[in-house]
Formats: C-alpha cells, structure tokens, sequence
C-alpha cells in the first residue's frame, strides 16, 4: 500500500509536502506516545523507591492509616536520628562494609590472577583447566551450599565472618573470571612480550603492564561484586547466627520481627534507605559498566 | 631472586601449618568472660531495659564479666533453637517456652548442684517449677508467666448485659451477634486471634483441652482423632465462616494503635503488650474471661510459662546461673512487668502488683481459677507446622474434618515414634 | 565484640592469603616436576610452572569448595544425616520422599516444585514480556534516552536486597495498602477500569483456586487428557498450515524431543525411585541407548568406544539391582523376569561394539531396537488397555462421554480416575505423531500431510469431548454436595472464586491468601526485569537497519516487521532469557524470605526455600543434599538443552 502511494504522489508537487507534514506530524506525535510511555515506566520503576523514603519520614499514625499519601504531614527526620543512634543499625552497617570491603580486595586480585593466566599465559593444560571452570558456570551453587556448611561447621567457622569472606580469595565466580579474561585477550600482544625481553617476570608484567591497561574490566567486576555482597542475604543469614555479626541485608531483614504493635513501618523503611543509598551511588556512577558487562556475559547484577 | 622468593614461601606455608592454636583463636584468649544470652521476642523498650539497666547491675557485680543479649523472630524460633541444642554451638542461656522441656531433655543442663539451697524456689508456683523439670532435675528458671485469657470490649457488644460466652454454641452466637461485614470486607470482628489470621495451633490445642480432650491416649499414641479434638475444630471453623464467610474476605482495615482499644475488635487473646496501658479508662468496660468450652469439657485459662534455659553444651553453667537468680529475683520480677509487660512467677511479686493494678488483680485471680499451663507438649517442633498445614486446609475448606483429623493422627503418630515417644 | 570478630577475620584472611600463594607455588612446582618427567623443554616447564601458580587459587578454590563438597554432598544425599548426629545410610530413601510425595517433607517439596512451575509458567513469559516491551521503548536514540535506561534498570540492583522487598510488601498490605488503595481510588473514578478490575479480580482467583487444587492432588479427571490433547492440537495446527519448510522439521523434532524428556522424567520421579524395579525399565535403557548409538555420529571411534562403556556399565549396575532385587523379594524362579530382558538388550549393544560398521549391521540394529520396543509396548500396553479401556478413547473419538451420572462420591473421587488411561498415552500419541512428521518430512509429502490432518483431527476431537466430560466431572462433585448437604472438597478454592462476580468493594488479597501470594511474588519479578531488558537491548542494536529499511520498501507494515524480522533475529536472546528466567525461578530465594507469612509461606515457597528451610533450619543435611541434587539435575537440563537446541532452533546470523 504505502509503496503505491509513494509512486502515485510523485507526479504531483503538493501532495509530497502534504504527505511530507503528516509524516512529520505523525513523527512529533510517536515521539509524544514514547515518551510518555517512557515517563510512566519511568514512574512505576521509581515509585517502590519514592514510596519507601516517604514512608521513612512518617509518624507511626500515619504508617497505620491507609495508604495514600505519598508524603508524611511533616517530616519526622527523628526516625533517623534514632536510627544512627542505635547501636545494631550502626554495627550492621560497618560490619557491611566491612566485608563488602575484604570480598572485594580479596576477590578482584584473585580473579584478575587468574584471568592473566588464562590469557596471556601460555601453557599446556590450559584450555582444558578453562574448560573446567567454564563447566562450573553450570553447577548451581545449592549443590555445595549444604556440604560447605558442614565443612565451616567442622572447623568452627560458624558464627565467624570467615565463610563470607574467605572463599572469595579463591578467584570465586567463574563468570568474572571470564569477563576479565575476554577483556585482557583484546589486549595487544607485543605489550607483554616487550616486558618479557626487558627481563620482567609474569608477576611484574601482571601489576605493571596488564592490570593498569584492564581497568574497565575491574571496574566493572568491582561493581558486579560490591552490588551481590551488599545485597547478599542468604550466606549471611546462614553462616552469622548472631546480631552482633549481622550485616545489613539481614538487620533490615530482621526488623519486621520485633514484637511491636502496630508495626514500625517508618523504622524499617528508614533503615531499608539507609541500605540502599551506597548501592544506587554506586549504580548512579558506573551504570555503564552495568550495561556493559552484562551485555558482553549476560550475568545477572 | 626467584629461588628466594620461592624459599620464603615454603617458610611461610610451614609457619601455617604450624601455629598454634591459641593464636588462631584471640577471642577466646581475651580476658572478658562473655555471657550470651537468647531472648526472642522482645519489644524495643524491653530490649532497652535489658542492655541499660539489668546488665551493667549484673557486669558491677561480676568485674570481667560481658552480658550480651541476642533476639530473633518467633518466626525461625524453635529451628533457630534446635540448631544450636543440636550442633552444640550457642549462647550460654536460651530462653524457652512452656513446652519445650520435653522436647529437647537431656540436652539440657542439669542445674540441680547449682541451684542448690536457693530459698527463692519456695516463691515460684509448682506448676513453673514442673515446667522447667526434666527426668526430676532442674533445667532453668521461670521467667515469666503469660496467661492467656480472651478479653471482651462489654461496652461495645451487641447485648452488654449477657457476659462473656462459655460454651462454643454461647461463643457461636456472639461471633454472630457482634460481626458486622460490608460487601467483601470486614468493618468489625467479634473475635480476633493472637496471630490475626483466625488460626493459631497453640489456641488449637487449648480448645481440645476445653473440650474435655486430650492430645495423648493412654498408649502415648495421638489423639487427634477424637471427638473432642472434632468439636474443637469445628468451633474453629464455625466461627472463621462467621467472620470470613467466604475466603476472599478481606480482612480489618489497618488499625491503629492496639486492636481492642479500636472498637473494631470486640473481643480477643493478646498478650498484655499488646493491649492498652492499664491506666487506660477503657479497662473499666473489659471482661475478662476464659476460652469457651464444650459440653464434656470446662473453661480455662492457657498458661504459658516461658523460661531461661541452660543447654547442656555449656562448659561452666556456674556464672549462667548465677545470672539467672540474679535476673529472677522479686525486684527484678516487678521490673521486667512494669517494662514489658511479663506476669511474674514469684507469688512474692503478686500482692504488691495486684495492690497497684487493679487489672493485674482480675487478671492473677482468674488465672488462679482457670489456668492450665501449657505443657508436655511432644515433639512440639514438628507438630506445630503440621497442625499449620492440616488446620488450614480445613478451615479454608479445601479438606472434610474427618480427612483432617485422620491425617493429624497418622503423621503425628509417626512423628512421635520418629522422637522415640513410642515404643 | 563486633571488632574483634573483624580482627579475627582479618587475621584469617592473612592465613588464607598465605596459604593461597603457597599452594598455588606448590602447585606450580608440582606442575613443573611432572614436565620435567614428561621431559618437556625449558622454556615449557618455565611456562606451565607460571600457568599453575596463576591459576592455583582458582584451582585449589575449585578443590575445596567445589569438588569436595559436591562429593561429599552426593554422598550425603544417600544418608539420613542431621546435624549433631551420627550418620546412617539411607540408600534411595530420601530420594523416594521427595520424588513420590511421601509425608509432609515430600508433600512439601512437590508444592514447593509446583510453585516454582508456576513462577516458570506465567512468571517467565510474563517477565519477557515486559523485558521485551522496555527494550523496544528503548531502542531509539532520543534525548534522554540514557536517563531512561538507567532508571528501568535500576530495580534490578535493588531487588536483589530484602530493603526494596519490604517496602513492596507493605504496599501490597491486603486492606489499606497502597496498590488495593490507589487501583480501589482509580476503578471508583472510571467505571470502565472498574469492570475490568474485577473482571481481572475474578479471573485471577478462579485461574489460581484451580492450580491449588491441582497442587493439592485434587482429581482433574478427564480435563488431564484435555491439555495433552490441546497442546498437541496446537502444535499439529502450526505444522499443518502452509507450506512445509526446514524450520517446521526442526520444530516437530524438538517438540517431540522436549516433550519427551518430560515424559521421562515424569516416568523417572515416580516409576525408578519407587520399590520394584519393573523388568521394562531394562528394555527402556536398551532402547534409548540403541538408538542413541545409532543416530548420534560419534567424531571419533575411542568416543563411541567411550558411550559403550558408559551404556555397559549403567546396564550392569541396574542389573546388580534388579538381580539383587528379584532374589529379595519375588525368590529366586523369578531371576528370569530380568536376566531375559537383559540379554536380550545387551547382545546387540555389545556387536554393535565389537561387529563391522556396516549399513547391513546398522539395519539389524535398527530392527533390533524395533523389536525390543515392540516387547516394550506390548508390556506397557498389556497393565494399560484391559478391562475395556480403550473404550475411553473410542468414545471421546466420536464425541461421546464417559461420565454417567455418578452415584456417589467415593465413587467420583477414588474409583475414576483410576479406572482411565493414564495420560502420558496421550504425551506418547503427541510424540510420536510429531516425530513421523519429521522423519517423513520432504520425502513423503502426501503421509506426512495425511498424518498431520489425520492427528490434528484427532487431538482436536479429544480435546474438545475430554473438556466437555472434565466439566460434566467438575459438576458432579457440586452436584453431589448439594444433595448430600456436605462442602464440596474437590477444588474448593476454585469452584468458591467462581461463585460469585466481585463487588466494588473486593481487592486482591495479595499475601494474606494463597490465592495470591504467587501473583505478588510474579508482580516484583516483573518490576525487576531489567536484565532480560539489558540482553534483549543487546541485540535488537544487532539487528542491521538495512532488513527493515528493506521491508519497509516492500509495504510491510510495523506489526508484520516486529514478527518477520525482529523476533526472528533476536531469537538468541530471546532463548537465553526464557532459559534463565526458569532457572531463576527455581532459585527464588530473597524474595519468598521476605514477603512470606505464616498462612502464605507454603504457597510461595520456592524449590531454593524449601531447602533452605530444610537445611539449615532444621538440619537435616542428608534430605537437604537429596533435594539440592534433584535440583541440580533439572538446571543442568535445562542449561544443556539451552547450548544443544539454541544451535538449530535460533537464529544466530546477526
């Protein structure tokens, strides 16, 4: 149909800026429809969030009544106030960051070992070692989660950080691994191999040639593991057992349990914001890595 | 260069495998004795009360000594337990309820030696004395009693002058009576349960007690299917199809403050931190009164007795008990009460609270009445989910009660032989 | 007491570090000891020493974390063992709990199962919806549009922590919360919203009473033939319309491939756990490896050599079982039962090992594997088709029912549905109407049509007169406890949603009903779809402008574009998101943590809750492993299924 037209109107002047304006117009009115439907998107994405910071400011009547103001009548910022000064809260979020901290020391120097290897190593084994890992991209993590459990029990790691924390001096996560060894693999050949003539050993050309050129990719397995730890509640809820280890995933998860009536909504929503801030900084500055890395591996944030 | 390097390393990986192990363990090592303590449930004041004025009371007495609390849910509670009664890794003092002395036993430490020629015992109730024995030994201290009476708004009833029912056909016709619904919602309830959603296992097995039932026969083997545990959970069900005719009834509208004190409630089981103050005026107009009962059966009151366990684990129970006589003594009794809410077990602590209170008074002297305490409950781990299960499907008609009750049996009996209750 | 808990932490982590680099050395060293055996060159040995030791913390991680467990688990999961107590083996018993339904666990784990189904059946679909929606809103270069992006994203990093999951869940708070309150306010100004609220009120409370009466095991009577027979019907009418092509071979092949597999694992979870190992499991096994061996094109001879082995060594175990088996309980005449099928599988297995790779050999074979299912069918069919059972089907074929008026309700419910054909028949029916479509393909153009039509006729009838007496079934259990006075059990929750039409005041119950604590979890999920988002957004940049300039020149229209070219080149992603989204759906874990509540924490459970829950709340390692393995062996499926059918069923020209 629209062809016919196309060659029909040719021969005829006025038509083409006729067709030409409704082209347009109908052009200006798609663009209308996209953003608008961009803008409500934008608002049923954005509201759990909005929702959640004006409910941290509201008085406990207000939590109670139903639910359809957005705002409190006025603002209760001592909900916070009593936040910062409990002792749990506090000790929740330092212990937070505090693993959040060594998991990604740790995690980010292991990895980026053995992605080097995998790499710019050659040696024989190799594609089979890598194979090897690559199949443990398919393992679900419940198959060891139980015996691990065992393990850390037996040697009385239990109600320790170290379960949390250790295992991720291991190069743990395959999927880095892979994102940070695809990255280095584009790296130029000849770097290394002029270091290598210059008398650098491996460990030299890692720190001093490979690992300055590969920040993209760190930064971006960086954010990867500082969202998943932040976030991560299961091991935690697991391995911590008691609230002067708790991190906050498991504070905040823990606050719907107190005995109190009518529940205190505004405090659990103002800890639940105080969680989220460093993870939506941290979003905010980086989303590209984000965006990145997931479209290159298609791993889950 | 590099054979050095290689030589450091096989030091160092040497030097781990030989440290010793006191190193490997500093907290231990420490100075600071630390005593760990497990309390679930409280409210924030409560928690408050504990860390601000009961431990550093207790620390000033004992110098080097850390008192520490941890909470948790009554949601995880009994497997949180379990976990650590099992694995032989926890806090120091656990705090139980009424029914757990059967259940765990011998894992739990034998205190008799320690508690020897206390003469506070001769202030607690034989009943919280029983609660806390196992196989003839003390295994804790009582820390508080809850009874747990239904409270009735008088004013607000459809007819104020009849009282609180006594009988499941009395307590059918006030559901009845004082239940008022507006298309698919509620706008009042005559009854709510403690855990608002008209099903509680604990209130379960009080009714097939007020019925005149068991939970055991004779040969230890479950009841669950007999006739009383039928009345019993008919009336259950009678009187969720009077407040939630149909399942797709939605419940109260969100309330504020405490549910009896809204007017949308008129009748209920709360623990006492959940009701109003009893300062409060509406007092003048709340019945209190025990559950209904069957024909072959009598009203009564559930008496839980939740107490401070120590578990068997734990390598010196001396300063554990020596915390909890501390803990339990008449003033502190009188404190945890005013601050949480805690019915105390010392009847030394009654009389000065049912001569400030005159609600504490009514609510002491019915329980002496009508209080059965709620133990020798087996296996109750496992049989409160199962109840969970079975009563649900029941009550949302999805499942006939004869079906119910056979599948209760059949399972708890297995249960129970599973734990050895049975030969 | 915090701090010193990081000071012992950190003190650990020395340890660890310290031990990393020495195993990794030693690993390396160990690497370079067994080079120098093998006399490699120097500059090799240097090479494979720096390899190792780079690679040693992944490797030793791998060891201790991964291997050893995954062992250890395996064996576990043959135990009974709870944590502080002595370990006993259990052989199959917690397999047989799980898989049969047996007890509450079992009863717990087939919910948990169904529920994760759910998630996969209208979560995921629903989920790529919507990820599908926002990469097509987003795949235009506008102003702004980066700004966009990142906020649709943006659930997806704050789903992942329980803060977000809280605030959701006081918002779907039943009465008073913020969804019910807003949608109530809305549907009170339009009346047109309003019908439809309701309308989606009642829908979804009839849709999940019904799926709760199946969880609970409720009969489905005549409708279980009714899906078979739909399903089949659809595909038959797919491939039956126009134009036979390579894609619709592909198509039947992996239908009846897919269909298949569920088919076994159906057979497997209720048939190899339970206790007699029946003598036609043997000639099963015979069969599958047969023609396996015959259809699969080994590169090399030691890799079929290797497949040999692998079939050989299964048959031998089952044998040792069966043989142990039958000595136990049927006495020792019995022997026969198995040592007959056994040999009779064996011997071609074994000259297809050692006899010439002729084409003359490969036909005998064939007609061996012929022969052996005809044995199969015959054994099957035998327990199956008596007692005037095949009369079912000849009724249903001319639209007739079976159902007379019922006299009571034991009858309905007991005697019934046992007395019919099993559906799996009709799986069997489907498959091997889709897998003769496929093999006589260009070939045999006029079979092929006639088989088509003749099934889609067939499927067709089925399904119509199987729906017709599956309602006349539903009716009668309300017929029946109407006369008798009595509540009617038999899919309570459904038949009590389809009562009545909601009134204005009627919300959805969200989690203080199981009749909506599944579309909660699927409404948060949706939200949080931005990763599907992200992969789709991938690819449709990768579709090249120059196809749709192209077709927009042939007058296609926006709607035949999406299909014709857009769906068909993003197929890749497509097939990933549907793979991942089920998996995920397995492993649901935060978001059943923190919504459930004591009434609805059964219904929501999750495969990955339930052994949570199991594991570490309760102890009990020994079932918890059982469960985690059974899981293991439904993703890995999955996952392979991905890598094997995303190579011809996609399209991967981009």
């Amino acid at each position: 149909m629209a062809t016919q037209t196309a060659r029909h109107s040719t021969s005829l002047p006025i038509s083409v800026s006729a067709r030409r304006l409704v082209r347009h117009g109908l052009q200006r009115l798609n663009l209308i429809v996209v953003y608008a439907l961009l803008l409500s998107g934008s608002a049923f994405f954005l509201f759990p969030l909005v929702w959640m910071v004006g409910t941290s400011l509201k008085t406990v009547e207000e939590v109670g009544r139903s639910q359809l103001h957005l705002l409190p009548e006025t603002p209760q910022w001592e909900n916070y106030d009593k936040l910062f000064h409990e002792e749990a809260f506090f000790r929740a979020y330092t212990n937070s960051i505090f693993i959040v901290t060594l998991v990604l020391i740790g995690t980010v120097i292991s990895v980026s070992l053995v992605a080097f290897s995998f790499s710019r190593l050659e040696w024989k084994g190799r594609d089979v070692v890598f194979a090897l890992m690559m199949s443990t991209l398919m393992l679900p993590y419940q198959a060891t989660l139980v015996p691990q459990y065992v393990m850390f029990h037996k040697i009385g790691w239990i109600r320790t950080f170290n379960p949390i924390t250790l295992p991720g001096f291991f190069a743990g996560g395959a999927a880095l691994i892979f994102l940070l060894r695809q990255f280095m693999l584009s790296l130029p050949r000849e770097l290394d191999e002029a270091a290598m003539i210059d008398g650098a050993n491996p460990l030299q050309v890692w720190w001093y040639v490979i690992m300055p050129l590969s920040r993209p990719a760190v930064a971006t397995i960086s954010v990867f593991l500082f969202v998943g730890q932040w976030n991560n509640l299961m091991m935690p809820l697991i391995y911590l057992q008691k609230p002067a280890l708790y991190t906050m995933p498991v504070y905040v998860a823990q606050k719907l349990n107190l005995q109190e009536v009518p529940l205190p909504w505004q405090d659990v929503m103002a800890a639940s914001v105080t969680f989220v801030i460093p993870v939506l900084i941290v979003f905010l500055f980086t989303q590209r890595y984000f965006i990145k890395g997931i479209s290159t591996t298609g791993i889950k944030g | 260069m590099k054979r050095v390097i290689i030589l450091t390393l096989i030091v160092l990986l040497a030097g781990v495998v030989a440290l010793p192990a006191g190193f490997a363990h500093p907290v231990e090592a420490r100075q600071t004795t630390v005593l760990e303590i497990y309390i679930t449930g409280l409210t924030e004041d409560t928690m408050n009360w504990f860390n601000d004025t009961l431990f550093p009371a207790f620390e000033a007495e004992h110098p080097g000594v850390d008192v520490q609390i941890l909470t948790g849910g009554w949601g995880d509670f009994d497997v949180t337990v379990a976990g650590w009664i099992t694995t032989g890794d926890g806090p120091d003092i656990i705090y139980l309820g009424s029914e757990y002395a059967a259940t765990f036993g011998d894992l739990l430490m034998n205190l008799d030696e320690q508690f020897q020629g206390w003469e506070d015992w001769a202030q607690y109730l034989p009943a919280a004395i029983d609660t806390v024995t196992y196989d003839g030994h003390i295994r804790g201290l009582p820390l508080l009693m809850s009874p747990r009476p239904i409270f009735y708004r008088a004013d607000l009833m459809a007819d104020p002058e009849a009282g609180a029912p006594l009988t499941f056909a009395d307590a059918l016709e006030f559901m009845r009576a004082n239940t008022v619904l507006e298309g698919g919602a509620a706008k009042q309830w005559a009854f709510m349960d403690i855990g608002n959603d008209l099903f509680d296992a604990q209130e379960f097995i009080g009714y097939i007690w007020s019925a005149g039932g068991t939970l055991y026969y004779e040969d230890g083997t479950s009841a669950f299917d007999s006739p009383e545990t039928a009345e019993a959970m008919q009336y259950m069900y009678d009187r969720r199809r009077v407040m939630r005719p149909t399942e797709d009834t939605a419940g109260l509208p969100p309330i504020e403050g405490t549910a009896l004190g809204s007017g949308m409630v008129i009748s209920g089981i709360f623990p006492m931190w959940a009701m109003p103050a009893t300062s409060d005026p509406l007092w003048n107009d709340v019945l209190i009164a025990p559950y209904p009962a069957g024909p072959n059966g009598s009203p009564l009151i559930q008496v839980f007795i939740d107490w401070l366990a120590v578990p068997a684990y734990v390598q010196d129970p001396t300063l554990a008990v020596e915390f909890l006589k501390f803990l339990g003594s008449q003033d502190n009794a009188i404190a945890l009460k005013d601050v949480a809410g805690f019915t105390p077990v010392r009847q030394d602590a009654w009389d000065q609270i049912k001569a400030a209170d005159p609600v504490w008074a009514k609510l002491l002297d019915i329980t002496v009445e009508y209080g059965r305490a709620f133990s020798d409950i087996r296996a109750s781990a496992e049989l409160r989910p199962l109840i969970f299960e079975q009563m649900t499907l029941y009550l949302t008609d999805q499942q006939s009660l004869e079906d119910t009750q056979q599948m209760m049996k059949e399972e708890y009996d297995a249960i129970l032989e599973d734990n050895g209750y049975l030969d | 007491m915090a701090s010193d808990a990081r000071l012992y932490n950190l003190q650990w982590s020395v340890y660890t570090i310290i031990f990393i680099v020495a195993s990794s050395v030693t690993l390396g060293l160990l690497a370079r000891f067994t080079a120098r055996l093998f006399r490699l060159s120097a500059s090799e040995q240097r090479k494979i020493f720096w390899g190792f030791t780079f690679a040693g913390p992944w490797i030793v991680g791998f060891i201790i974390f991964v291997l050893g467990p995954a062992l250890a688990s395996l064996y576990y999961s043959f135990t009974d063992y709870t944590l502080g107590k002595s370990i006993k083996w259990a052989g199959l018993d917690n397999y047989r709990t799980l898989l049969l339904s047996e007890g509450r666990q079992g009863r717990m784990f087939n919910t948990s199962m169904l529920n994760s189904f759910y998630y996969a059946l209208l979560g995921v679909p629903l989920q790529i919806a919507a990820a599908l929606g926002m990469a097509l809103l987003l795949n235009r270069e506008i102003p702004g549009i980066r700004v966009f992006r990142m906020i649709f994203y943006m659930p997806v990093i704050l789903a992942g922590g329980p803060a977000i999951l809280l605030a959701w869940r006081y918002m779907l708070a039943s009465n008073g919360g913020f969804v019910n309150e807003a949608s109530r306010q809305i549907a009170n100004i339009f009346s047109g919203f309003d019908y439809l609220y309701r309308l989606w009120i009642y829908l979804m409370e009839a849709f999940n009473g019904f799926y709760i009466g199946v969880m609970r095991g409720d009969a489905l009577g005549p409708l279980k033939y009714t899906i078979p027979a739909v399903l089949a019907a659809l595909l038959l009418l797919v491939l039956a319309r126009g134009e036979w092509s390579e894609s619709k071979r592909v198509l039947a092949w992996r239908s009846a491939q897919i269909l298949g597999i569920a088919v076994m694992f159906r057979l497997m979870s209720k048939g190899l756990v339970a206790q007699p190992i029946d003598p036609s499991w043997i000639y099963g096994v015979g069969i599958a490896a047969l023609v396996g061996m015959l259809t699969l094109n080994f590169a090399s001879v030691r890799q079929r050599a290797a497949a040999h082995v692998l079939i050989l060594g299964a048959l031998a175990v089952v044998g040792v079982f069966a043989l142990k088996h039958a000595g136990f309980a049927l006495g020792a005449g019995e022997t026969w039962r198995y040592l007959i099928p056994l040999l009779l599988v064996v011997a071609p297995l074994v000259i297809s090992l050692v006899g010439p790779r002729t084409p003359q050999t490969a036909r005998r074979l064939w007609g061996a594997a012929g022969v052996l299912s005809a044995i199969l069918l015959v054994r099957l069919a035998w327990g199956q088709f008596g007692d005037g059972r095949l009369e079912v089907l000849t009724r249903y074929l001319t639209l007739g029912s079976t159902i007379e008026r019922p006299a009571d309700l034991d009858y309905l419910q007991k005697t019934y549905p046992t007395w019919l054909l099993s559906a799996l028949w009709f799986y069997g029916a489907a498959i091997a109407v889709l897998l003769g479509a496929a093999l006589l393909g260009e070939r045999h153009p006029r079979a092929r049509r006639r088989l088509l039509r003749g099934g889609l006729l067939v499927f067709a009838l089925l399904a119509v007169s199987s729906f017709s007496d599956g309602r006349r079934y539903f009716q009668a259990f309300l017929d029946i406890a109407e006369a008798t006075g009595k509540p009617n059990y038999h899919f309570a929750l459904f038949h009590d949603s389809l009562r009545l039409f909601p009134d204005r005041t009627r919300v959805p119950l969200w989690m203080n009903s199981e009749l909506w604590s599944k579309p909660s979890l699927i409404l948060i999920t949706m939200w949080s779809s931005g990763t599907g988002m992200l992969i789709f957004l991938a690819a449709l940049k990768n579709v090249p402008q120059s196809l749709y300039e192209a077709a927009e020149v042939d007058g296609a229209n926006i709607i035949q574009r999406f299909f014709k070219i857009t769906l068909p080149m993003i197929s890749p992603a497509m097939f990933y998101n549907i793979v991942i989204g089920v998996i995920a759906a397995l492993q649901t874990f935060e978001t059943v943590y923190i919504l459930q509540t004591p009434l609805t924490r059964d219904s929501l459970s999750s495969a990955a809750f339930l052994l949570y829950a199991r594991t570490f709340q309760e102890l009990r390692i020994g079932e918890g492993a059982a469960m985690s393995w059974i899981l293991v062996v439904i993703i890995l499926t999955l996952t392979v299924l991905q890598f094997r059918f995303s190579r011809s069923w996609v399209h991967y020209e981009a």
